[in-house]
Formats: C-alpha cells, structure tokens, sequence
C-alpha cells in the first residue's frame, strides 16, 4: 500500500512518515507542490495526505492537479485552520477526510483502518 | 364740488379708513384705539370743509349748523392729539391731559351756545373765495386758536423730548410722526388763516389725506422705512415728472404746436418711469452705502460658511461676522442639540456678562414653541410680553433670527442693538433670510460632517480590531503547526517506547532502572501530548474570540449566556481551574444587540477582574480566620424599555478607597498574581462600551465585601 505526504515542513513529514510505516504502510514524502507531483506520478500512490498550506501551492491546487493524472486518487487534508468554506471546498473535491492540526495519531490510527481495510490488520 | 369741498371729503375717507385699520390691527392696545378716536374727529374736520364748502352764498344759517356740528371735532383733534402722544410715550403726568379735555368740553359748550356774538353765529361768518364762509376772528377765536396750537405744539414738544432720547425705531417712528405733521399742518393748520384775511386757497388742504395714512405707517410698521429714503423718492419723483410734464408744456405754450407737444408728451412719459427708477437706485446706493456693504458682506460670508466644517468654529465664525459687520452690541448663536433637543448656547460675542447668559432653552419654552410657529425673523416690538421676559437675552436682542430647514427650528440668532442706534430695516430682514437659509445649511453640514466623523472613528476602531483578529488568525496557524509537531514527536517517542519495551521484554525485565527509564519517558511523552491538547483549546479560544464574522455588520443580536460561557471558559483555562463560582441570571429576553467580539472581551475581562478578587480574599482570609467565605460571581442581565443593563459582581477583595478613581485609568492594577495583566483590561472594557457602543459603565465597591460593575448598553431602536 502507497501512501504520499505532503506538507512543507520537513520534521512534519518525516515524524508523519515514521509513524504510517509503523502502520505498514509505504511512504513517500515531498515538501512542496511541485515535489509532490514528481513523486505522485512516479510512484502513484492511492493515498495522499495533503497540508493546505504550502509554499508553491496550496493543498486544494495540489490535489486538482494530482485528479488529472489519476482521477481515483484518495486524499486526506491536514489544516491549522478551522475554516468552513475551505471544508466543503475540499469535500467538493473529494476529500475523505479533513483534519485540523495538531493531529492527534489516535485519530489517524483510527481513519486509517477506516478507510483502508487492508492494513487494519496491521494497524490493530 | 369746489376744491375746498372734495379735499374735506378725501380727508374723511382717508382718516376714517386709516383711523379703523389701525384700530382692527389691534383692538386692545389704547394707543390704536386713542388714534381711531382722533382720526374720527379729523373726519369730522374734514366734514366741515366738505359741507361748508357745498353751502352756497346767502345760507348763512345753514353755515352755522355745520360749523356748530363739525367744531367740537376740531376742537378735540388737539386735545385727542394730546392723549395719543401720552398713551403712545407712556406719560406718566396727567395733569396737562385732565386740563386740556376741560379746555376742549368748554369749548364745545360754547360753540353750541346760541348767542350772537360768541364763537359760531350768524353775525361772525365772513365769506371768502366768493363761495363759502369761515368764522371772523372774535376775540374767542384768538383765544380757540391759540390754544389749539398751543396744545399741537405742546404735543410735538413732548415728541421732541423723546426722540431725543429714543433709539432705534422709536426715533424713526417719531421722525415719521414729524413729516406727517407737517403735511397736515401745510393744508389743516393754514385752514384757519382765512379766518385772519389770509386769502390763501387751501389747496393745501389736499395734503392732509397723506397724514392718516404715514401715520398709521409709522404705528403699525416695526421696520421703518429709511425716511432719508421717503425724502429721496417723493424727490425724485417730483422732479422727474415736472420735467416730464413741464417740458411739453411749455413747448406747446412757445410753439404753439399740439402735435409736437404731444408726442414729447408721450415719449417723456414713457421714459419718465425709467429715469425714475434710474435716479432713485443712484441715490439709494450712495444714503445706504454703509447698510448695502454689510448686507453684502454678510452674504458673501453666507455663503462661503458651508466651507466650515467643526460646528464650534463655525458658531463662533457666525457671531463674529454679524457683530463686526452689522455692528451691533452683541450676537449670540443657539444650535439644537440632535439628543436632547434642546437649543444650547454655542457662542457669544459682545457681551461682558456673557456667562450670565441662558446657556440653553429646552424644546418646550414657550420662546422655541413661539419661534417655530413664527418661523420668521422677529422683532422685540412684535414680541409678545411674556416671551421677551422669559429670558435676558430675549428682552436685550433687537431681532431674533430662526435658522430653519424645512419645517425644523435648528437654531437661532441673537442680535443686539445697531451701534448708531438704527433700526433693523425691510432690506436686513431679506439678507436675514438669505442668512438664515445658509447658516441651516452650514449647520447642518457640519452636524454631518461630525456624525460621519465618528462613524469613521467607530469603523476605524472595529477595522483596527477585525486586523487584530486576522493577525491572531495567522499567528494561531502558525503555532498550531508547533503543536503539531510536537503532537507527532510526542506520538512518535510513545510508538517508539512501545516498539522497543515489546520487543526487548526481557532486557527490561532484568534491568528495573531501564524499565523505569522508560515509563518515565512514556509519561512524559504523554504529558507533552496531553499539553499539546491544552494548548490547543487556548488557542481555538482566542481565536474565536477574535473571530469577527461579519465586518459590514458587526452589532447583532445574540446570546447573552452564550458569551458569559465562552469567556468563562477561556478563564477556565488562564487560571487552569476546573470551574468557576459564576452564575448567570437573565430577566426578560436572553438575546442582546451588541459587537459580540466585542461585548465577550468586556465580559472576559471582568469575569477575569472579579476572579481575580476572589482569589485575593481568599488568600486575605486563610490569613486571618479561614473558612465562612464562599466565593460568587453573579452575572446578571435585564432590560429597560431603552437599555440592556449588565450587571457583573463578586464578593471578592474590592477596591480601596483610595483607589477607586484609578479603576478606569489604563495600566492600573491592584492584581498581585503572576497572571496579573498589564492593567489595561477595565480602561478598554469603558472604552468599549462608551466610544463603540455608546453605552455606560460605573461600578460600585466596598473593600473586603466586593465589587460590582453595571453597564447600560442602548438597546438598538434607541441607538
């Protein structure tokens, strides 16, 4: 299973990373737009985990572009910013999920094995 | 007719008409009454003439029949004369007007007695101008006349005496009364110089109709004409048409040539109008050069006022102007005050006593009630009574200006006495008029300008306060990007203990410090975590108190309790306790029109302040005797029919005397606690509610018993 984060804060991702390949899960990390689109199209995962902001573009943009390459393309954003409008922008989009920082690794654990079944073995 | 006859008969109409006019104007005053009376004995003079002078040679008998009829008339029109001066100058001597009424019933009874040789009898009638007859002058005739004149001259003596004294309209009035008399004297006095062989027509008696009619002009008129100005037209208008006239006249008188004459005649008369008009603008503009250049001045000025803008400067500008150029004693401006609606002094010139001026008149004077309905500018003379002495400043103002949009009485002006004691004239009150539309306007203008100002102030401070919001937005985001890193470190470390703690069970099991190690690390890890949660709920705190949701409309009506809850909850968490003694009592309606941002920092900080003082007790009393004391916090809401009134109060440390005028002083604060703030928490709380929502706080305190602070928020159809 293949999974991309992308935020722009290096620490982030690779605690983030860490983290998800406890869970088996195989990851790749960018830290900013356009990164993530080299490695989205070369590895194309099925999971991506989206920052909203970033310094290239921002997480809304970024999944756009990542639809015209693989239209099935499953992503889960990560935001500081409670906002409503930003929310239902991103479920328009798709979006199985929007966090809001700090995650709580609880709660990933949780959506994980919600939304992909396949790992709630390891996950568990 | 002869010309003897229809002079006396224009006389009877013109005094009688004039006579009544004057006494309809108002019944009640004795001097209009007293004039109507003399008017009708001059008809009766004028009776005279008109029969005499109808009665043809031979009729003698019938002669003295009239003159017995029309000769008390005459000989009361001097006595009457008399009392009209008294009543008009309020003579206070009597002694004079008893003697002359006894003189003028004497009189009367003799001109009846039928003897032959007194005053009016067939043997003492003379005829002149072969067509009517006068009296000869017997010996009681000498006696009639001299004292007829005496007590005309007596009369216009004590007139004298006035107008040197008077002012103002008074002097023009009398100025007025003077001309009249002259014309009547040219035509009714020179009357009796047929009686003395003096065999002057008495064509002059035509001139005597004018009297009655400038006379009641100068009763009845408060602003008199210039007289200068009556002198220059009847001048002018003389002088042009005798040339008019005169000059085809005498061209048919040398040519001999009708036609010519004629067509001169017309063309002068055509032109004479102009010339007229031409001759009497000239002339006017030089006598009242001085009067035309401030009422020019003063509408220029009119009209460059609405360029000021700050209300104060622009009364001070007004009175200026008009006591520098009508040059007057003193100018004083009342401008209606939009809340209260009362009419306030905003500035005096001229006067030394100025601060014993009436500061304001209340809507409801009987001064403002007259005023709106005059709507006009008035004059102390048409004042009525009771109003000029309801204040010193009305009973020492010459005229009265209302400044009116509309039907709204927004202001008025004081004018005081002219300094060469001239009366105000028709032409002031048009440029009053001008005057008075623009300063409406100037005013108006700047009551907007200082509403717009303000609104300005109170959009700046709620955009100072939306930018702060916005900042806290991205400084919230940026420190939750923090959280969120040690967040996932924290979760990390955990996952990571938990790895190695299951993998190596049996290291840990036979090193029990390493063990330790690692519950402690695990403990720790999971405080950071729970911290991070913590820190987190504070910052979602702020930011929803910073949140402003809507900028165009930042008052709304919403719930009370529900901010009472979100700023209890943020001081939950500054002073890390579990809960807070407060309770919440509302009567009425729990919603509330207010800046909600706003309002729940208001609240916050007292909450925060009343907090505070509980802990000081407490602290105060575990030191002297522990125990009785519970603390509260009581937040109370009702409503009036105008107000929403907030009441916050705790039974906490309170304030000390001494400090109490400090309270809303920034950077006071009596708080010890190493969460004091800067101080500044209870000097915004007032700004708030007095600059943004215009509102009002006070509070009440007793050292050791509490403190409890009340604010009154304008409910929103009262704002």
């Amino acid at each position: 299973m293949n999974v991309l984060i992308v935020d722009d804060e290096v620490e982030t991702t690779e605690l983030f990373s860490s983290f998800l390949r406890r869970l088996g899960l195989t990851v790749e990390k960018a830290n900013c737009g356009q990164e993530a689109l080299i490695l989205f199209n070369r590895c194309r995962p099925e999971w991506v985990f989206l920052d909203f902001t970033m310094s290239d573009m921002n997480g809304l943009e970024l999944l756009r572009k990542m639809k015209q390459i693989d239209a099935g393309i499953k992503a889960i954003m990560i935001s500081g910013r409670e906002d409503d409008s930003l929310k239902n922008e991103a479920q328009s989009l798709g979006v199985r999920d929007y966090l809001i920082k700090p995650i709580d690794l609880e709660k990933i654990r949780g959506i994980i094995s919600k939304h992909i079944p396949e790992q709630r073995q390891a996950v568990n | 007719m002869n010309p003897f006859s229809f002079s006396g008969l224009l006389v009877i109409i013109s005094s009688l008409f004039f006579g009544f006019f004057v006494f309809f104007r108002n019944p009640g005053n004795k001097v209009n009454r007293l004039w109507m009376i003399f008017s009708t004995a001059v008809a009766l003079w004028g009776l005279a003439a008109f029969k005499i002078g109808m009665i043809p040679l031979g009729e003698e008998k019938s002669a003295v029949m009239w003159w017995r009829i029309t000769y008390p008339g005459i000989t009361f029109i001097p006595v009457i004369f008399y009392h009209f001066v008294h009543a008009w100058l309020e003579l206070k001597k009597n002694v004079f007007l008893a003697l002359f009424y006894l003189w003028g019933f004497i009189f009367s009874v003799i001109e009846w007695l039928p003897h032959r040789d007194l005053l009016i009898s067939v043997n003492n009638l003379k005829p002149v101008f072969f067509s009517f007859y006068v009296l000869k002058p017997t010996l009681l005739l000498n006696l009639f006349v001299f004292c007829w004149f005496s007590i005309i001259i007596y009369s216009h003596y004590e007139l004298y005496k006035a107008f040197r004294t008077s002012v103002g309209l008074r002097k023009n009035q009398i100025r007025y009364f003077f001309l009249a008399i002259a014309l009547a004297f040219l035509g009714g006095g020179l009357s009796f110089s047929m009686c003395y062989g003096l065999n002057i027509y008495p064509y002059f008696n035509f001139a005597v109709p004018l009297y009655p009619a400038i006379m009641a002009y100068a009763i009845l008129r408060y602003r008199l004409m210039d007289i200068r100005i009556v002198f220059t037209r009847a001048g002018i208008f003389l002088a042009v048409y005798a040339v008019v006239l005169g000059i085809p006249f005498i061209m048919l008188k040398y040519t001999g040539s009708g036609l010519l004459s004629t067509s001169f005649a017309v063309v002068f008369a055509t032109i004479g109008p102009l010339i007229y008009r031409f001759l009497q603008v000239k002339a006017e503009s030089v006598i009242l050069a001085q009067q035309h250049r401030y009422q020019k001045i003063l509408l220029q000025t009119a009209i460059g006022m609405v360029t000021e803008h700050n209300l104060k400067k622009l009364s001070k500008l007004i009175v200026y102007i008009l006591k520098r150029t009508i040059k007057i004693n003193f100018a004083a401006i009342f401008i209606k005050d939009k809340k209260s609606g009362s009419y306030d002094l905003k500035a005096i010139r001229g006067e030394s006593d100025a601060g014993k001026c009436v500061a304001s008149f209340r809507s409801d004077a009987p001064f403002v009630t007259y005023l709106k309905k005059k709507m006009e500018s008035s004059f102390p003379e048409e004042t009525p009574k009771e109003i000029i002495s309801s204040a010193d400043i009305i009973s020492r103002a010459k005229a009265i200006i209302p400044i009116s949009i509309g039907n709204e009485l927004i202001g008025f002006v004081f004018l005081g006495e002219k300094m060469n004691n001239q009366p105000y004239s028709d032409e002031d009150l048009n440029v009053f008029r001008i005057l008075s539309r623009q300063a409406a306007l100037a005013v108006e203008n700047c009551i907007f300008f200082e509403e717009s100002k303000e609104m300005q102030q109170r959009m700046f401070s709620a955009e100072k306060l939306a930018s702060i919001g916005g900042m806290a937005d991205g400084i919230a985001h940026q420190i939750k990007n923090r959280l969120n890193l040690f967040s996932l470190a924290a979760g990390e470390l955990k996952l990571e203990i938990k790895d190695f703690t299951t993998k190596h069970t049996g290291l840990l099991n036979n090193n029990p410090e390493l063990h330790e190690a690692f519950k402690y690390l695990d403990g720790i890890s999971s405080s950071i975590i729970d911290n991070v949660k913590r820190t987190d709920g504070i910052i979602k705190g702020i930011l929803d108190f910073a949140k402003v949701e809507n900028k165009e409309n930042l008052f709304c009506s919403f719930s009370f309790r529900e901010i009472v809850e979100l700023a209890s909850r943020l001081l939950m968490l500054k002073h890390e306790a579990a809960s807070l003694p407060i309770t919440v009592t509302i009567e009425g309606y729990e919603n509330i029109y207010a800046f909600k941002a706003q309002l729940t920092e208001v609240i916050y900080n007292l909450l925060d302040n009343a907090y505070e003082a509980i802990q000081e007790r407490k602290t105060h009393d575990t030191v002297r005797e522990s125990g009785t004391f519970v603390p509260e916090i009581k937040v109370a809401l009702t409503h009036t029919r105008e107000l929403h009134i907030i009441k916050v109060s705790d039974n906490g440390i309170g304030i000390k005397e001494e400090d109490t005028h400090k309270v809303f002083a920034p950077f006071f604060t009596t708080k010890t606690s190493y969460k004091s703030g800067s101080g500044i928490g209870v000097y915004v709380v007032k700004r708030i509610i007095e600059e943004i929502h215009r509102g009002s706080i006070r509070f009440d305190s007793t050292y050791m018993r509490g403190t409890s602070f009340t604010i009154e928020l304008p409910r929103p159809d009262v704002r």
